[in-house]
């Protein structure tokens, strides 16, 4: 089978985690790459494309896999896009295989289990400098030989040895031979189990499973294949007691007997291809591993790295974001008055233009942090530290992967969450997913500061006040912990995920490669999340604009008018001439802040944020509150400028404001049973901040934790954080407004 | 004994799988099999999980997975 020039060539990459897969992928296909998910799964694929000589080549980046075994959905679509199972998805014309080449006996089982598939293989054998560093040979040519397929020596960091392959690529587009690996000889036992299950399978399903599909059935612990084609499970299992029985019968563990009778093959394979040096070249690998696992200067590199990490994405990014805040209100003023319908000139300017600005806002802390990321993950680190953290947290269900998004977290949920990429065990990075947003991030800061500031602070002291703040920040965590290890005491019942993590060779980072995975942090950021926080940016800006009374501005008017006049001792048409001359700049910005809160409170979210406020009522919320509460949905530093609005400050007003500190202070209940007394009390200002730490008012990180895991669970945080801040808030002002 | 039980330094020989445990099956394809041998390299801060070098590379391992691999210890030299 050939392809023809004008059909593109299907190629898929398929290796170990930690074989250089992905930087062969970039060097195979350069900047041409396209970012999606397979279906039904969060799992991120990339495809890409190379302009050959003599036609088109497409690539597919398969997920980093051991085994083609599938435990999980997740690991399940590497066997079905290699069988072709998606539409979307055309099946391989040819499989890329990369290994280790320094490891080859462990990456034949990957290479063996490809031979099953009935698929064209070609085997790359990449880091081959480790290879000639320590002196090793292999005889590639008997190993192509005893293997039938050709066989590329690579060094992908280096780009090494891709032009040959890139040469074999393009001859096969001339018309070359596809190259068909020798397949494994299953005992007949075997075979009979997989005929079986495929008779069986079509039987119930109608179904028609390839050999090497009926083989995961038949062989993995799960058969969650079976699922995948819609085979009934009862049905399925049934055939499978049937079938495992006759490999049992020929004396194997039905569970055993494909790593047995893999390995036995390669053993074979590999006999007399491989000499070592007679004094084996030790790499310092072993010396700096003592050193950064030891019980004390280990924790010490990692506490160090661990807190440069995170100092670097809340600091670093600081000044960008200021910047990046600053471009955008530079483009709002210029864009402000362009159109002249009023509602499509807001559209533009506090919808788009804002929404667009709150997307790359998270830009910055991203590509720090996978830039980071990159640089732990290349030298090998990432697995020590894993290994380090991961006793403090596996008895609730995470694990020793899980610190960097939580400790991301700290300074915003979004890279943190974008960083569970890096939990290979999926319940795992589902738990870490579901408790990152309880972290305090940065956006919670500013309404701490501003309600210390003015209510603990001015009462206790700034010891209390630190200690406040401080606390504040533990809570999150404090929560966390127990509702992760109760999501896999009483959710995730099922069986005990195992941790057996593979400690790769350290090695020195590549400066491209690094800069690659930023840079492909960010694409996915924008590709994945962007449009959907964007949209629900201009949302909430409808709900917040609509409906306008065209009659307001003429009442709030004449109100403003009334209300100067009383206080200046002047008649009302002297301050309506100062009015319409502009010349009393405060009193045309009184009229403005007066009016942007009345639009406020009679918006769709002013008119609910009412109606919902007898819900916040025992948290000791009015409804301005409320509808601050609400308004900040999109982003919990909004609840600010909300504030400032409602106010009548305007909404340029920022947590350090003298102005707002003094209207909070100032605010009174203007009906009700506590009418006349004081909104803001140190109990109320407690319980909006606990609130606040425990509440998932981030829209960006809805759609972000919607995007990495599924809609279902990014209901079930907002559901759980809600009532947990809600709680918490009642809790608090109940329990303190006794004793403060 | 099993591996779980195992100590800083040893080496071990696999004498056989617990199949069913989970866990069992991917350690498998990484290469642990009857017949290996495994060395207890590094055992984390708080006493778990451990690193092990074997035939086919270096893996950590939670001792609670390592219960499935039924070991004798090898008599050092």
């Amino acid at each position: 089978m050939t392809a023809a020039p004008s059909k593109p060539l299907q190629v898929a990459l398929i290796g170990n985690p930690n074989t250089g897969k992905t930087t062969l992928f970039n060097r195979l296909t350069g900047l041409r790459q396209r970012v999606g998910n397979f279906p039904g799964v969060t799992v991120e694929k990339v495809v890409g494309k190379w302009h050959a000589p003599n036609g088109v080549v497409e690539f597919l980046d398969l997920p980093g896999a051991y085994s083609l075994s599938a435990n999980s959905r997740d690991e399940a679509i590497v066997v079905e896009a290699l069988c072709g199972r998606f539409r979307d998805i055309p099946r391989p014309d040819l499989v890329l295989c990369v290994v280790d080449a320094s490891n080859l006996q462990r990456h034949l089982f990957l290479v063996s289990q490809l031979t099953d598939l009935d698929l064209p293989l070609i085997l790359i054998l990449n880091q081959w400098d480790v290879v000639e560093k320590k002196q090793i040979r292999i005889d590639l040519d008997q190993l192509a030989a005893r293997l039938e397929i050709p066989i590329f020596p690579t060094t992908a960091s280096k780009n090494r040895g891709i032009d040959a392959v890139k040469q074999a690529l393009d001859q096969i587009l001339t018309g070359g031979d596809l190259p068909h690996p020798k397949p494994i000889a299953w005992p007949v036992a075997i075979e009979s189990a997989t005929a079986l299950i495929q008779d069986r399978a079509r039987a119930d399903s109608g179904q028609d499973l390839q050999p090497a599909e009926a083989r995961r059935i038949l062989f993995d612990a799960q058969p969650v294949l079976a699922a995948e084609i819609g085979w009934n499970l009862d049905a399925c299992r049934s055939a499978l007691d049937q079938a495992r029985g006759l490999v049992q019968e020929a004396g194997f563990h039905p569970l055993a007997a494909e790593s047995l009778l893999h390995y036995q093959r390669i053993r074979g394979l590999l006999e007399g291809l491989i000499q070592h040096p007679a004094q084996p070249i030790r790499s310092g690998s072993e010396k700096l591993d003592h050193l950064l696992t030891h019980r004390v200067w280990g924790l010490l590199f990692f506490f160090t790295v661990m807190f440069l990490v995170f100092r670097s994405v809340y600091t670093w990014a600081g000044p960008i974001m200021d910047w990046i805040d600053g471009g955008t209100q530079w483009l709002q003023g210029v864009a402000d008055g362009m159109i002249s319908n009023p509602v499509l000139n807001s559209l533009l300017v506090d919808g788009v233009l804002a929404g667009v600005g709150s997307v790359i806002i998270f830009l910055p802390q991203i590509l720090i942090l996978f830039l980071f990321i990159a640089i732990l993950e290349d030298t090998g680190y990432m697995a020590r530290a894993a290994f380090l953290m991961d006793r403090l947290f596996s008895w609730c269900g995470l694990n020793g992967k899980s610190f960097v998004p939580m400790l991301t977290s700290y300074a915003c949920a979004i890279p943190g969450l974008m960083s569970t990429r890096t939990i290979e065990d999926p319940k795992a990075r589902l738990t870490t997913i579901l408790i990152s947003p309880l972290m305090s991030c940065s956006a919670r800061l500013p309404v701490y500061v501003l309600l210390i500031g003015t209510f603990v602070e001015p009462a206790y002291g700034p010891t209390v006040a630190a200690l406040c703040l401080f606390a504040f920040h533990l809570l999150g965590l404090a929560v966390a912990v127990p509702i992760a290890w109760a999501i896999n005491r009483f959710w995730f019942k099922t069986q005990r995920r195992p941790f057996v993590l593979e400690m790769p060779a350290y090695r020195r980072p590549r400066l491209r490669n690094s800069l690659w995975r930023m840079f492909a942090g960010g694409r996915s950021f924008l590709a994945r999340a962007g449009t959907m926080i964007l949209g629900l940016t201009v949302l909430l800006w409808f709900l917040s604009y609509f409906p306008r009374d065209p009659q307001a501005g003429e009442s709030v008017r004449a109100d403003v008018i009334a209300e100067i006049a009383t206080a200046q001792s002047m008649t009302e048409p002297e301050v309506e001439a100062v009015f319409d001359a502009g010349a009393n700049e405060a009193w045309t910005a009184l009229y403005e802040h007066r009016i942007d809160a009345h639009y406020l409170e009679n918006s769709y979210l002013g008119q609910f944020g009412r109606t919902v406020q007898p819900i916040f009522a025992p948290a000791g919320f009015d409804w301005k509150i409320t509808v601050g509460v609400l308004a900040s949905f999109p982003a919990r530093e909004v609840i600010i400028a909300t504030l400032g609005m409602l106010y009548h400050l305007g909404s340029d007003v920022d947590e350090e404001s003298t102005d707002l500190r003094e209207n909070l202070t100032r605010a009174l209940w203007e009906n009700g049973p506590r009418a006349g007394q004081p909104v803001f009390t140190i109990p109320v200002a407690l319980a909006i901040m606990v609130f606040f730490a425990l509440c998932m008012q981030c829209g960006a990180t809805l759609v972000t934790l919607a995007r990495e895991s599924h809609w279902k669970w990014s209901a079930l945080t907002f559901v759980y954080m809600t009532t947990l801040a809600w709680i918490g808030a009642v809790t608090t002002y109940q329990l303190t407004r006794l004793f403060l | 004994m099993n591996l779980g039980e195992g100590e800083l330094g040893n080496t071990y020989t696999i004498r056989s799988i617990a199949c069913d445990a989970p866990g069992a099956q991917r350690m498998m394809h990484l290469g642990l099999l009857p017949g290996s041998s495994v060395k207890i390299v590094q055992v984390a801060p708080l006493g778990d999980p451990m690193t092990v070098e074997t035939e086919t590379g270096v893996l950590s391992l939670r001792r609670q997975d390592a219960r499935a691999l039924d070991v004798d210890p090898l008599d050092h030299p």
